[in-house]
Formats: structure tokens, sequence, C-alpha cells
């Protein structure tokens, strides 16, 4: 979406226009589910969490609250859910720190209309992508698959410009390393 | 594998994907939650409301205070009246007036906020519709200069390209998506309809336009592109029907691809009467020395053989409609139509020399030589030569 698309949506959105709402729902339904889904560990989590974003989007707008960046935004606010409910998993199960549980992903099955749909290549991606550690597929996703800009991406992860460069440099690096491992596993 | 390749992939990617039945779900309950805690829309002539237009001009526009106000102008008409309402004065507006910006930027607000793919693809229609009406209007305006209104003309069909070609890539997309191929044909027969009558008008307004820019080639490229959209669109309509997406009648289906073939014809029967409207004397001499008029010769046979082209391939598309084979039809429609555009560009590059010729000998006091047809009758031959340098076409008819 440009700029002066996103710009328009978020005007649109801020004169509470349901319809604009639902148009701002189609269009990022799914890349907030799957920012959500590689930080959670099943659909069911994702697709609550995933609710509850665009809920609070709406909420936030509706209190009239300041957005400069409709994209930074909301994946801010899918960002800081997941979080807070990390938050909220560790005092229940006494967990120590909600930041590790993050690294400790199971492979979730995915919904069975999708599971057909899936190569195997894909299958592997997504395992190696779980593999990664949460700040590096984070950037992953947000770079690469959801392209957003460098500049979008620092206020999502609150860090600066250059460090998020370095983070996806990194991050891609690592994701290769690993898909070429699998390669040369298969190959044998 | 390398960065770039995995960076390429990543851009695919089809995994972490949520269910369809969810979407469509969790969407109906956060729409249905969202209008419970609507209450009233922002009033946008109350206080919160200026204060929200500002914000959006400032949004959009952080420069000069005038554009600013255009645009706040322009979202206030969009977002109250609607995209069927525009005030009047500004709808009415022509490039070179004061409030055409507004009537631009209220367009293209319009079509940024129309959800709908295939409702944003009928407002561009409809607003390359008006850039046509106002390249007329400006050629019938008695308060601008020569070069104004030249300039504006040709400001008009350039923004016109522009929407058209942004129509030709909202049909390329359409035509990939298997969705809603009920919606999409709808869309392409509209697209079909109103850009036909776009060429049409330009073709009629040709003459007009001309006198006032003097220059063909905007013309050209403006039907140009005009007709290929609309042809694209035909494709569509013919390719989703035969693939069984969606089921049209035969007859239907016919009319379209009729329709093409008719329009052909019409262009057809035009060349011959810009060749007719040529005055027709008897037979001259191509002198086998001149050099010049035996390439002209050259060319004439070649315009000729086309010609024959033209008639036959016109009659295949026809038989290979009849014989229920659409796509064929089309796909030799569009062979013939390229020959044809070839037999026109050397037919009006012998109308133009001839205009050329005339005015320079009308400069030079010189009597003005009259293009000519010679028409000569044989008992073997269908030809058409044109010498493109002193404008001598020379018909030789079979009996």
């Amino acid at each position: 979406m440009s700029k002066l698309s996103q710009k328009l949506l978020l005007l649109k959105l801020k004169t509470k226009d349901p319809e604009a709402y639902g148009h701002f729902y189609d269009l990022y339904v799914t890349k907030i589910y799957r920012f959500i889904f590689f930080k959670v560990s099943s659909h069911e989590e994702a697709e609550d969490l995933t609710a509850e974003t665009f809920l609070k989007i709406w909420e936030y707008l509706f209190e009239n609250k300041k957005v400069d960046n409709l994209n930074a935004f909301t994946y801010q606010v899918a960002r800081n859910i997941v979080i807070d409910f990390y938050r909220k998993k560790a005092q229940q199960q006494l967990i120590k720190d909600p930041e590790e549980v993050l690294e400790k992903i199971v492979d979730p099955t995915p919904p069975i209309d999708k599971r057909l749909e899936l190569t195997a290549d894909w299958e592997e991606m997504e395992s190696c992508l779980r593999q990664l550690k949460d700040e590096y597929r984070e950037v992953i996703i947000l770079k690469y698959i959801d392209q957003l800009s460098i500049s979008e991406i620092a206020k999502v992860l609150n860090k600066s410009n250059g460090n998020v460069r370095v983070l996806a440099h990194r991050a891609l690096n690592t994701l290769r390393e690993l898909a070429n491992k699998k390669e040369i596993k298969q190959d044998e | 594998m390398n960065n770039k390749d995995l960076a390429k992939k990543l851009k695919q990617c089809q995994t972490g994907q949520p269910a369809a039945q969810w979407v469509a779900r969790n969407r109906e309950i956060l729409l249905s939650q969202v209008r419970a805690q609507q209450g009233s829309r922002l009033d946008l002539f109350s206080k919160d409301g200026a204060s929200f237009t500002w914000e959006a001009a400032k949004m959009f526009f952080p420069g000069k205070i005038v554009y600013r106000v255009s645009a706040v102008l322009a979202l206030i008409f969009v977002l109250i009246l609607g995209s069927s309402v525009t005030t009047a004065w500004a709808d009415r507006s022509l490039p070179g007036d004061i409030l055409y910006s507004v009537k631009i930027t209220t367009e293209k607000v319009q079509i940024s906020l129309t959800p709908d793919k295939e409702a944003k693809t009928k407002l561009k229609v409809e607003f390359a519709g008006k850039r046509i009406q106002e390249a007329k209007q400006i050629s019938q305006k008695n308060d601008q200069s020569v070069e104004q209104k030249a300039a504006n003309i040709k400001n008009s069909l350039e923004n016109y390209k522009g929407s058209i070609k942004e129509v030709d890539s909202d049909l390329s997309d359409m035509a990939q998506q298997k969705d809603d191929p009920k919606k999409t044909v709808e869309v392409a027969s509209m697209v079909t309809n109103q850009v036909d009558g776009f060429s049409q008008t330009l073709k009629d307004s040709q003459e007009d336009l001309k006198s006032v820019v003097g220059q063909q080639d905007v013309f050209k490229e403006a039907v140009d592109v005009s007709d290929q959209v609309a042809d694209k669109a035909v494709n569509i309509i013919v390719e989703k029907h035969q693939s069984g997406e969606v089921v049209l009648p035969t007859p239907e289906i016919q009319n379209i691809v009729n329709q093409k073939i008719d329009s052909v014809k019409d262009n057809v029967n035009s060349i011959n009467q810009k060749i007719g409207e040529m005055s027709v004397p008897e037979k001259s001499d191509v002198k086998a020395g001149d050099t010049k008029a035996v390439t002209d010769n050259n060319n004439l046979n070649q315009v000729e053989t086309k010609t024959a082209e033209v008639q036959k391939g016109l009659a295949e598309a026809e038989k290979l409609l009849q014989q229920g084979d659409p796509i064929a039809s089309l796909e030799k429609v569009q062979e013939v139509k390229q020959i044809n555009k070839e037999v026109e560009a050397v037919v009006d590059g012998a109308a133009t020399k001839t205009g050329d010729a005339a005015a320079q000998n009308t400069a030079t006091g010189a009597s003005a030589q009259q293009p000519v047809i010679n028409t000569n009758t044989n008992t073997n031959q269908n030809s058409v030569n044109i010498n493109t340098n002193s404008a001598v076409i020379n018909v030789n008819q079979s009996k």
C-alpha cells in the first residue's frame, strides 16, 4: 500500500467509518495474524490475539489518539498484545522470564484448509523461521515478508534505523544458514 | 541459496495464513462491535471536525497554506458530500483554471477511499471520460491563446492516457484473479463500451483538436491506448466465457466480437474515404529515373497488398466466429488491425505531404498541387498506388 493510500485510510479511520475499518481489516488481517502466529504456540492463540489487536486499534482511534504511521502503529499494537499475553501467562504459570517462552515455540499444526496448500518447501521455511530467535524472526517477517520500511520497523521494535539494518542483515544470514543446512541434510 | 534469493522467496511467503472461515467470522464480529460503539460520526463543521480537517491537510500538505486550503476543500467534498456529488464549480473547471487542482485532487481522493476494486476501476473510467470532454471544451474556448489551448489540451490527453493505462493494469489484475469472474466480466463490459466510446469521440474530434494543437501524435497515442484497453476487456470477457467461469449466451459473445470486426471495417472505410477525398484525375506516369517516385510507387504497392490482406483477414475472422471460435476470431481481428494501421500511416503520410506541399506552394505563390488519384482500368489487378511525394494515388481496378 502506498504512503498516500495509508494516509487516506488513516484519515477515513479517524472519522470512525465502519466501512473504512472493514477495509483496514481486510488489508491487515493476514499480515498481523502471521506476525502473531510466529510468536505463539497455536493457531487458536494467534486468532484470539489478532482479534484483540484489531479491537484495540479501533478503541485507540475511537478515543482520537494520535497515530502517525498506520503500518508501524498496527504492528506495534500487535507486538505489545503478544508481550502482555506472555506476561499474564508467566504470572499464571510462574515462569520467571516471559521473554524466554518466546524462544521456545512448539511447531503448531496449521488449520486443515491451509495444511494441504503448504508445499514441502514452505513447511521447511516455516520450520527454519521458528528456529530463529524472536528478534531475528520479527525483523524477517516485518522486512522481507510484510515489506515494511526500515523506519517503520524501527518504530515497531523501538530501535534506531541503523540497529534495524544490522539486525535485518544478521537475521537473513542466520536464516540462510539454517535453510542451507536443511538442504544439505535432505541431499544426504 | 544466497541472501537475494532468500529475500525473494520470503516475499512470496505462503506460510502462517489464517483460516478463511475464521477471517470472515471475525470480521463480522469486529464490525458489529464497531458499529455498536460508533455513536455519531465526526461532524466536520464542529470544532473537532475543523481541527480534524486541518490535521488532515497538514498530513498531506505540510507546505503552503493555499494547497492546504484546496486539500481541505477536496477532502470535505468527498467525505461529507460523498462520491456522487462534487461542487458544480470545481467540477466544471478546466486545465489552466484555479480550481482544476481541487477537481483532480477530489477525484484522486475518491478513488483512494473507494475500497472496492471494481468500483475504483469504474471511477477511473468515468474520470478518463472527463479528460476527453475537457480537451473538447478547451478547443472551443475563446479566452485563451492558441499556445495555452494547445498545452492544456495536451495536458488533458496525457492525463487521459494515464487514467486509461491504470484501467489497463486493473483489468490485468482482475483477469488473473479467480474470485468473482461475473464481476470481472461486468467491469470488462463496462470498460469496453465506455472506452470504445472515448476512442470514437477522439476520432470524431480529431480535426477540431488538431487545428489547435497541430500534431497528431498525442491523439494517435490516446486512440491507440483506448483501443488496446477496449480490446483487452473484450478478450477477458471471451476468455472467461470459453473457460466456463462465466456462462454468456452465444449471441452475446458473437455480438461482442462482431462489434470489433465492424470497428475495423469502419476504419477501413474511413481510410478509403480519405483516399476518395483526394481528387481523382487520370493516370500519371512513374518514370524509371525518378527514384523518389519509384520508391513511393513501391510503398503504394505494399499498401495495395496490405489492403487485400485486411479484407481477407476480416473475412476469416467472421468465418472463425461463425464456427464457434471467438478467441481465434479476436486474434485474427488484432492481426488485421495492425496491418490496417500500417495502411493508415501511409495514407496519412500522403495527406500530410499534400498539405505541406500546398502550404509551401501558397507561401511561394505557386499554384497548389492537388493530390491526384489516377484511375486505370485493367482486367487483372486491384491495386492502390499512392505516390507520397506528389500525392499521386493510382488506383487500378479490375473488371
